[in-house]
């Protein structure tokens, strides 16, 4: 042990090793608090040659590597095994955004920015970097490559992979690849950057990647719509698909059980209507057509006539029971700061219910099936525990939803035993339903066993390969996705 | 009783405003604009009154070019009844303002003008009580709450260190503070219900009122950026600093 701290700290890296075990925490608990591992030191890389340098040293002596960047990951993806071997790479001090290029629109970083600073240098340039999810004041672009992560405009422009045009990654063995482009088009062999992205650090580590870039809306509008049913909602949906698909930029689920995790967790929330909306959907506009944002001679844009025209289409058709439309940006945030808020305000809940566990499921089904799915999983969780209470909302534009159950408090799991059971089953629902049981969380080493369960066999064989090929000596974050 | 509110449009208290290259102005252009937030206080105040039963009419006027008719609009989807846009495509300053509100309010004749006691824009603060002294109506300034008793109205104004309650004579200006109430979302059939409603269209050179500018703006420029905080390493260091370098001990 204090033969690798000498050569650890001979590797002479600018930031010095964190040895000290008490200063390890930080790193080695997950953000949800379900995984504590060990670790024997935690490095901060400054840049590629100091990665190529320490992947290197821990390649030849078998250690293993957990890069990590702002620890929020939700399946413990960022946390080292219980008792293992292992250097925590912390992405934090490679910090730096190397370019924003105007005119090709895009962006060119480091991977340990966090992502609303991203927002904050992108905004400065008069550009839109759509990336955005409840972590964003602490999640890293590293991180959200590595696990291609989602978040609310996923709709429009897809998800983090459909964002990235180029990476630079260093492999296991030390060596740099250098796949920085800043091209729409290049059909040159296998897209090996796509193999990085989602990898959650197990085949190597990002150490440069380049972003898409958009340019910025000139108008956005929320609007607050209650309906009576996730079907409605699908229908007012598929309304806004037909008649404003390039204008639509999110579509959240907030049903009422959403409102009152929040209301119970927050001061003095603001509610949109004078009750708590039974199936609430959050939705945006947003255009960057000068024409949309003219005011006509009735003293509306055109962007709010098309928008009021549909919900009032909805509203005849009873799909929609009222809406409300934000004046202003304050209302505005108000409603998404509540969305974003979803995971805090659970956690929060969690500690002041009797419930021991709350079990998560970051799922994505056709959106047809949404509604099947509920009322399939409501009535076999009833036929095994009485009393749990579901919590769920997510992005309904994706088909993607958080589904998250509180125990009844019972048994050493909070759910007399069966929390295990429960999952299984349901997993067992979206596997009918024709879905997926990671939509955007990713795996880590929460959902390995379920990977290996539902995983098309030939697939998960070929990815055992490919992890073979790049990572023979399994340094590279050990234990998660892969069993 | 007929109240009267002045709605402004103005850049939304979200958007980071930025100079203009030449100095003359803030940025205007592709802006998101709001109607002010101190003035939607003000129509909501408006419209409680309305709900007690003390109000019977609520009527929003704002000044400006035709986009301004948006900010009525808005003022409509809350619940106002009806506008009033004064067409006026010239740079208005508080006490033109003040003089065509004045006009206004001799025509309409409200027994209370509820309006924001500032505009975010440029934060003058003084429209409000130059319209109550050329009205000669009462005035009070800040409120952050309001009752309204027999041709009285009794306003807690926030003031330096707590609240000052006065009383104040029918007809009346009232200004309003942050903390009087919190507007309402405009609802999807309000909104639709407001679209019927009616805006008087009045041009300004009708009201015959000299308008013309008696502030020159020489020049508009940011504010010197702060500089970033340092991390000191010890108190000693920290005094030291204070004394001698930021010298404020």
């Amino acid at each position: 042990m204090n033969d690798y701290k000498k050569i650890i700290t001979s590797l002479n890296l600018k930031s010095k090793p964190i040895f000290d075990i008490e200063d390890h925490l930080k790193y080695t608990k997950d953000w949800r608090e379900q995984y504590i591992g060990d670790a024997i030191a935690i490095l901060k890389p400054h840049d590629k040659y100091e990665v190529s340098k320490i992947l290197k040293f821990a390649n030849d002596n078998e250690i293993s590597i957990v890069p990590q960047g702002g620890n929020t990951s939700l399946c413990g993806g960022a946390t080292p095994l219980k008792n293992s071997f292992s250097i925590i790479i912390s992405t934090e001090k490679m910090n730096n955004i190397i370019a924003i290029d105007k005119e090709s629109m895009t962006i060119t970083l480091e991977p340990g920015v966090i992502l609303s600073i991203i927002h904050e240098q992108v905004e400065k340039n008069g550009l839109f970097f759509p990336l955005s999810l409840g972590a964003k004041g602490s999640c890293t672009i590293g991180g959200n490559l590595s696990t291609n992560a989602g978040g609310i405009n996923v709709l429009k422009y897809g998800n983090t992979r459909d964002l990235c045009l180029g990476l630079e990654v260093v492999l296991p063995n030390g060596d740099i690849m250098d796949l920085l482009k800043i091209l729409k088009k290049d059909n040159t062999g296998y897209d090996l950057k796509n193999i990085f992205i989602g990898a959650e650090g197990t085949l190597g580590i990002i150490t440069a990647a380049t972003m898409k870039l958009f340019p910025k809306s000139k108008l956005s509008i929320t609007s607050f719509v209650e309906t009576l049913s996730i079907n409605n909602a699908i229908k007012l949906l598929n309304l806004f698909e037909q008649e404003l698909k390039n204008e639509l930029e999110a579509f959240e689920l907030m049903p009422k059980v959403f409102w009152e995790v929040a209301s119970n967790n927050t001061k003095n929330l603001s509610l949109p209507f004078n009750k708590m909306p039974e199936m609430g959907v959050l939705l945006e506009l947003t255009t960057t057509s000068t024409n949309d944002t003219l005011v006509n001679n009735e003293g509306t844009t055109f962007l709010h006539e098309k928008l009021e025209h549909l919900l009032s289409k909805a509203l005849d058709e009873e799909w929609i029971e009222d809406a409300i439309i934000c004046k202003n940006d304050l209302e505005r945030n108000k409603l998404w700061e509540i969305r974003e808020n979803a995971a805090e305000n659970e956690k929060k809940e969690l500690i002041n219910s009797h419930a021991k566990k709350c079990l998560k499921h970051d799922i994505s089904l056709p959106i047809n099936n949404i509604e099947k799915f509920h009322q399939e999983t409501q009535k076999m969780i009833s036929t095994k525990i009485k009393n749990t209470r579901t919590i769920f909302f997510g992005h309904l534009g994706d088909g993607n939803l958080h589904y998250n159950i509180f125990g009844n408090g019972k048994g050493d799991d909070g759910f007399e035993n069966q929390s295990q059971n429960i999952t299984e089953n349901i997993y067992k629902i979206i596997e009918k339903l024709n879905g997926s049981f990671s939509a955007e969380h990713g795996i880590g080493q929460l959902k390995k066993d379920n990977l290996r369960f539902f995983k098309d066999p030939v697939a998960y064989d070929l990815m055992k390969n490919i992890k073979n090929m790049i990572d023979p000596k399994n340094i590279m974050n050990p234990g998660k996705i892969l069993i | 009783m007929k109240i009267l509110v002045p709605v402004k449009r103005v850049v939304d208290y979200n958007v980071k405003v930025r100079v203009k290259k030449d100095e003359t102005d803030v940025e205007l252009d592709n802006v998101k604009m709001s109607m002010n937030p101190f003035d939607e206080i003000a129509v909501e105040e408006a419209l409680r009154l309305k709900e007690k039963g003390v109000a019977s009419e609520i009527i929003a006027v704002s000044i400006g070019l035709p986009e301004v008719q948006e900010t009525i609009r808005n003022a409509l989807a809350m619940g106002a009844d009806s506008g009033i846009f004064v067409n006026c495509t010239s740079k208005l300053e508080p006490l033109s303002v003040a003089k065509i509100l004045t006009s206004i309010g001799n025509k309409i004749k409200p027994d209370l003008v509820i309006m924001g006691k500032q505009a975010i824009d440029d934060d003058m603060n003084a429209t409000g009580q130059m319209l109550s002294a050329m009205l000669n109506w009462g005035q009070a300034t800040f409120a952050s709450k309001l009752e309204i008793q027999d041709k009285k109205i009794k306003v807690g104004r926030e003031i330096d260190g707590g609240i000052e309650n006065i009383e104040v004579n029918l007809p009346a200006i009232v200004t309003t503070d942050l903390r009087l109430n919190e507007p309402r979302y405009a609802s999807l059939p309000n909104i639709m219900k407001a679209k019927r409603k009616p805006i008087d269209e009045i041009k300004v050179e009708d009201l015959k009122i000299d308008i013309e500018p008696k502030l020159e703006i020489l020049k508009v420029e940011e504010p010197k950026s702060r500089e970033a905080g340092i991390m000191v390493k010890s108190v000693d260091e920290m005094i030291e600093k204070l004394k001698n370098e930021a010298k404020v001990i």
